[in-house]
């Protein structure tokens, strides 16, 4: 075959077909190796996969989703036992499995409700930490908080995206894959309220502040007061999860996370309160239109609770106190809803 | 453009592919515009300094041949204009800096600021292949190059454009007027060679890398037996970089049809520190030998007069390297050796009647590991931030032996144990072992198999084998190699 345009040449002799040929089958089989032993050997998925695969199996009562909150001890803690730990302490009929990770948000629990919602015997209640702070583009767009490994894999289930992970992220291919960046992530537009206060950048650029008390207030700002709608792509998730598991007759319950409420007040008085409370209106508002039951634990406990001061940092991280109260309250709401 | 970048995934075949379809007279054209985009994908305004290198040389070469008479003094205008420019990037911060601290020192004010300039990238690599045309075509061994489009491709063939190998101007430039055919085994010698040196950079060298980092920037936090592993991997890492770097560029130009000069030959294999350097950088050493040491008498004269001249032409190749007086000091090392190494083979029949080191294949072997040992204790200058961290370094290495010992007698080997463990748990990861598992590897298939080019020894092994091992290189590149596209060593020179 011999074509010419108008100053190349194009013929593919015997050689150019022999190169391509062994290429296209180099690839091919380089390809399927990948896949039988990543398969076989379970290589490229996350522990957490793991054990919810093996745990499913056990057919739980109760799912429980949750972020760092769930699984932080204070250093001074007597006690170490986790939130969930404790629910199952004080609930000791109900096999209760977990699906926890630092920095999860309803992004990742609805798309392990995908996986949850396929086992044969479904768990009966699924327990949805709804963390307030995890709305803050400081956190839902932060591109180490997002988890695409774990999405492609629930998403492709049970094609092994997980075995051709690894060569897919060598190539950059997944980088055409991930919605936010550092770029955008940094532009992300802050709000105090309603009112456009700069970009994330901005507050990034020295640490939030130059005193203490500026990076504590910008903190808190960042943090919880932006200004939620249910177009916000978490309460879509929220939506999501809700329905696929109400579809399964898995009966879900949000509850918000316990936020130093106290602390934060300290620097924003009321503005703080006002903020806090419509976005919660709006959560609750999806809960119940999508049939979901929730807890809001948001001003529940008081700032000796929590045991953030002890990581420098501001989070909703309990300490053994606070999650004996907020184990004790969702315990109690588990086993008044399954009755 | 990083030939282990994504970008170059791209570009290589593009450039390769669109190379092949080109009529012959065209060719040499697209791969000049090709060697353009590869050199501006770095910092596009350094193409400047790289047309201003070019048309002084291919000026003067046409002036040499115009004025046979006054050749002379057109070389010194070229050499003064290429070493020039080279030294203006290079030391001109640092001997500003120490002309400062010098005039300071004296009780003088000292006025001149430094100035925000990076090095253009591989500017000594073609500035030493520029040299090598106009000294060439001034003894009268080159034709002069009237086309100035394939003196410029000569010059940014991007193959070997950022880190050599630096070809003289008889091995490559005749090569741009030949036809080169799309022939089957060519290219896949030439692909097979390229990911042979992808696999050395990204699996073994940049896995290394991390663990090297991380004690040489802070050496005085490390004991002398993370110094020394540190050293040893070191050691590997800068094989398998630069020699990485050349199978790349080497089996790229091989794809494209052309033979570039070899530049590494199982260096670390030398029995002696003469061998090594006829199998290390063999381009950059030859080019030294050619243009430096021969001019300078070479062996020729007394053999006081050789001495002086192998330490001259050791001491230029470290200022090559770097401005920093480490590079110095470890061009100073192996002047030295060189010296010694010159001195024992004129006394070797008196110095092994000293020590008799028994049958051949174990004084094969002692000279191996010997000279190695050289070389990777040398490395530590070259490796180190600073003179003071090099010598701390080299301080507590050289001393480790009567440490080890006191330890071994007060604490016992497994403490010592459990404290390197320690140190060295941080690097513990899987993509470490597997580097680690692979220059282990090398190491073996070097010395017992004898290996000297991996690809040609595959080419005679079984098809089955040879799909094996090509397919292990692609898969451990894909799922242990380093994702961050880290500049080669080399590139910084």
């Amino acid at each position: 075959m011999k074509r010419h345009l108008s100053i190349f040449s194009f013929k593919i002799t015997k050689d150019a077909k022999k190169v391509i040929n062994n290429l296209l089958l180099l690839v091919i089989f380089i390809l399927s190796i990948q896949i039988v032993i990543f398969y076989i050997f379970q290589i490229g998925v996350t522990p957490e996969l793991l054990d919810l695969k093996k745990n499913l199996k056990s057919y739980p009562d109760v799912i429980y989703f949750g972020d760092s909150v769930s699984i932080f001890v204070a250093k001074s803690d007597t006690d170490k036992l986790t939130l969930p730990q404790h629910i199952q302490q004080e609930i000791p009929r109900f096999i209760i499995t977990t699906i926890i990770h630092g920095a999860y948000n309803l992004n990742d629990y609805a798309n392990y409700s995908k996986l949850v919602s396929k086992s044969s015997v479904p768990p009966k209640i699924a327990v949805v930490s709804v963390n307030m702070r995890s709305f803050s583009p400081a956190w839902y767009k932060n591109p180490p908080y997002i988890f695409l490994k774990e999405h492609l894999f629930l998403t492709f289930d049970p094609f092994p995206v997980d075995a051709i992970y690894k060569p897919l992220y060598q190539l950059h291919v997944l980088d055409l894959l991930q919605k936010y960046n550092f770029i955008n992530f940094s532009n992300s537009p802050i709000y105090n309220g309603g009112n456009f206060v700069g970009r994330l950048s901005s507050f990034l650029k020295d640490d939030y502040g130059k005193s203490q008390e500026e990076k504590m207030k910008n903190k808190i700002m960042v943090n919880y007061m932006y200004s939620l709608s249910d177009e916000h792509e978490l309460i879509k998730s929220m939506q999501f999860l809700a329905q696929r598991l109400n579809k399964k007759g898995i009966k879900v319950i949000f509850y918000i996370t316990p936020i130093d409420y106290q602390n934060a007040e300290k620097y924003w008085g009321n503005d703080f309160k006002d903020i806090l409370e419509k976005n919660i209106q709006v959560i609750k508002k999806v809960a119940e239109a999508n049939s979901a039951d929730y807890l809001d634990l948001s001003r529940s406990l008081d700032t000796n609770s929590f045991g953030w001061k002890e990581e420098t940092y501001v989070s909703e991280h309990l300490n053994e106190k606070g999650r004996k109260l907020v184990s004790h309250a969702i315990s109690t709401f588990i086993l008044a809803k399954s009755e | 453009m990083l030939f282990n970048s994504i970008s170059f995934l791209v570009f290589f075949p593009f450039t390769t592919l669109i190379y092949f379809l080109l009529p012959h007279k065209f060719r040499w054209l697209f791969l000049l515009l090709a060697s353009s985009y590869f050199y501006i994908h770095f910092v596009p305004v350094y193409i400047l300094v790289l047309i201003v290198l070019i048309l002084l040389d291919y000026t003067m070469a046409i002036l040499i041949k115009k004025y046979p008479g006054k050749k002379k003094l057109f070389l010194i205008f070229s050499l003064i204009g290429n070493i020039g420019l080279l030294a203006f990037f290079k030391y001109f911060n640092s001997a500003n800096l120490y002309l400062g601290e010098l005039f300071r020192g004296l009780g003088y004010s000292y006025q001149f600021s430094s100035i925000t300039l990076l090095l253009p990238l591989g500017l000594s690599f073609h500035t030493f292949q520029s040299m090598s045309y106009i000294i060439e075509v001034y003894k009268g061994r080159q034709k002069v190059q009237k086309d100035i489009g394939i003196y410029s491709l000569y010059v940014m063939f991007y193959p070997q454009l950022v880190s050599g190998p630096i070809e003289r101007p008889q091995n490559l430039m005749h090569q741009f007027f030949t036809k080169h055919q799309f022939k089957y085994y060519r290219i896949v010698y030439g692909l097979r060679l390229m990911l042979w040196g992808l696999f050395k950079k990204i699996v073994i060298a940049d896995n290394l890398a991390a663990f090297v980092n991380n004690v040489y920037q802070y050496p005085r936090a490390y004991s002398g037996e993370v110094l020394i592993l540190a050293t040893l991997f070191f050691s590997i890492q800068i094989y398998c970089d630069f020699s990485g770097y050349s199978d790349i560029a080497i089996g790229a130009a091989k794809v494209l049809g052309f033979k570039l000069t070899k530049n590494f030959d199982n260096p670390y294999f030398a029995t002696s520190i003469e061998k090594f350097w006829r199998r290390w950088h063999i381009s950059l050493t030859s080019w030294f030998r050619d243009y430096v040491y021969i001019p300078l008498g070479g062996s020729r004269n007394k053999e006081s007069r050789t001495y002086i001249n192998l330490l001259i032409v050791f001491l230029i190749s470290g200022a090559w390297h770097g401005s920093g007086a480490t590079f110095l000091i470890w061009g100073f090392l192996h002047g030295t050796a060189l010296v010694l190494h010159r001195v024992f083979v004129k006394n070797k029949r008196q110095i092994l009647k000293l020590f008799p080191f028994g049958k051949s294949i174990f004084r094969r072997r002692f000279s191996i590991i010997i000279t190695f040992s050289y070389v990777t204790f040398a490395w530590i200058f070259f490796r180190a931030s600073n003179l003071q961290d090099a010598l701390y370094i080299s301080g507590t290495v050289f001393m480790y032996p009567v440490v080890l010992i006191y330890n071994l007698t007060q604490a016992g080997f497994s403490e010592i144990a459990n404290v390197t463990y320690k140190s060295t748990i941080n690097f513990t990861t899987t993509n470490f072992l597997v580097a680690l598992f692979f220059s282990l590897l090398i190491w073996y298939l070097h010395f017992f198999g004898k290996i000297k080019n991996f690809v040609s020894l595959t080419s005679k092994k079984h098809k089955l084998l040879r799909w094996a091992v090509y397919s292990l290189l692609v898969l451990s590149i894909l799922n242990f190699g380093q994702r961050n596209e880290t500049p080669f060593i080399y590139f910084q020179f």
